[in-house]
């Protein structure tokens, strides 16, 4: 009896042990990155300011195609900062290390993130910028550049030093094409209607639904399965 | 289990009855509670529902609802359109970039590019302000598969293409 207390305890225990260990493979999974820009970098929609972040794969298996960008600040506490889209980019050759393919815009203007391969993968997550978003968010830092002197010789600041906090890889940027003639001045916003309605400015709906009622449809349903194996058990005993 | 069953029929009655007065009715002069706006497409996810105005509980068991307020008509800002995680919206999940988002009313058909998905608080109304590239914002609960009330909302944006 104490051998058999003793089996259900070890048992017990080690299942605990194993329910609250991180698994091994969690980064695998959703390529979580951590990433140290020393230079203001640009995402889909917003500026990323010198600093700490992490980008990993939403977790859902039906939502691998977005990706979640958080801040660290220097206790490490995480905020999320984006959640974006991402679409699948292809290399033939496995990048052995950490890369980051940038498109860099005029010299003060942030340096635009294009894709990256997580170490050992030849599929990357490329950002989805809608046509125009990435410069729309440059011009809206800084002043509109005289559109003479950028055509005829952009004066291109340095890649941003980029420290991967991963122990074990390198970080290499690989610098891609430089899109000068897309930097016409930008056509003022066009004017928009702005939200004034009462509800709207307290809190977005509620959108919960039947989650209740299909829990306890399913329960309902779940004990009457059970009570007819029992009912037929005791009819098969008798 | 009949009160689950009751509740999906009404929705879908809802739902029809609203399809038939969109395709018999001139545009009212005043939109009302409980009005049909029109009916939401997005063909590659296979979802189809019509619009009323209205958020409240009442209106999103009917179908999807426009969160008044917000823009009303096609080309005069950011249209803002709720519905449940759990049946009209639930394929939202799945949502991409770059996904059509046909909105037809009594004025016409527009078509709609989602540009950007993301996920906020419920307070966080700032999603259904007017932005350039921000014609059409689609809102449902977060996560997708919750029971109770869901802590978060999926935000989809989408810019007008034609």
């Amino acid at each position: 009896m104490n051998n058999g207390l003793n089996a259900l305890c070890l048992s017990g225990a080690l299942a605990l042990s194993f329910l609250m260990t991180k698994p091994a493979v969690a980064d695998d999974w959703n390529k979580r990155t951590e990433f140290q820009f020393s230079a203001p970098v640009e995402i889909p929609g917003k500026v990323l300011t010198p600093g700490e972040y992490v980008f990993e794969l939403a977790n859902g298996q039906a939502e691998r195609n977005m990706v979640k960008v958080f801040s660290e600040d220097s206790s490490g506490k995480e905020s999320l900062v984006a959640t974006l889209f991402v679409i699948p980019d292809y290399v033939p050759n496995a990048p052995d290390r950490l890369t980051v393919h940038f498109e860099e815009r005029h010299s003060g203007t942030p340096d635009v993130i294009q894709s990256w391969f997580y170490p050992g993968d030849n599929t990357g997550w490329e950002f989805v910028y809608p046509k125009g978003q990435s410069f729309e968010a440059s011009a809206k830092m800084m002043p509109a550049p005289a559109l003479v002197a950028t055509a005829a010789a952009p004066s291109l600041p340095p890649a941003p030093q980029i420290q991967e906090a991963r122990p074990g890889m390198e970080l290499t940027a690989v610098e891609e094409e430089v899109l000068v003639a897309e930097n016409g001045a930008p056509a003022p916003p066009p004017a928009r209607e702005t939200v004034t309605h009462s509800s709207a400015d307290r809190m977005l709906p509620e959108t919960a639904g039947y989650s209740g009622l299909e829990l306890i449809a399913g329960l309902a349903m779940s004990g009457a399965g059970i009570a007819a194996v029992l009912a037929a058990c005791r009819k098969s005993h008798a | 289990m009949s009160v689950y069953w009751w509740t999906l029929h009404e929705g879908a009655a809802a739902q029809r009855r609203a399809k038939e007065w969109l395709t018999k009715r001139p545009a009212p002069a005043v939109v009302r509670r409980g009005d049909v706006i029109g009916e939401l497409e997005i063909p590659r996810l296979r979802v189809s529902v019509m619009i009323f105005e209205g958020d409240d509980s009442e209106i999103l068991k009917q179908g999807a609802g426009h969160i008044p307020g917000t823009a009303l008509t096609p080309g005069s800002g950011n249209i803002g359109i709720a519905a449940h995680r759990d049946t009209y919206f639930r394929p939202l999940r799945s949502i991409r970039a770059n996904d059509v988002i046909a909105l037809k009313t009594l004025a016409g058909t527009s078509r709609y590019s989602v540009t950007e998905a993301t996920i906020v608080r419920p307070s966080d109304v700032g999603v259904l302000a007017g932005a350039p590239g921000r014609d059409l914002t689609l809102v449902t609960c977060y996560p997708f598969f919750y029971v109770g009330s869901a802590p978060e909302r999926f935000i989809v944006h989408a810019r007008k293409i034609g």
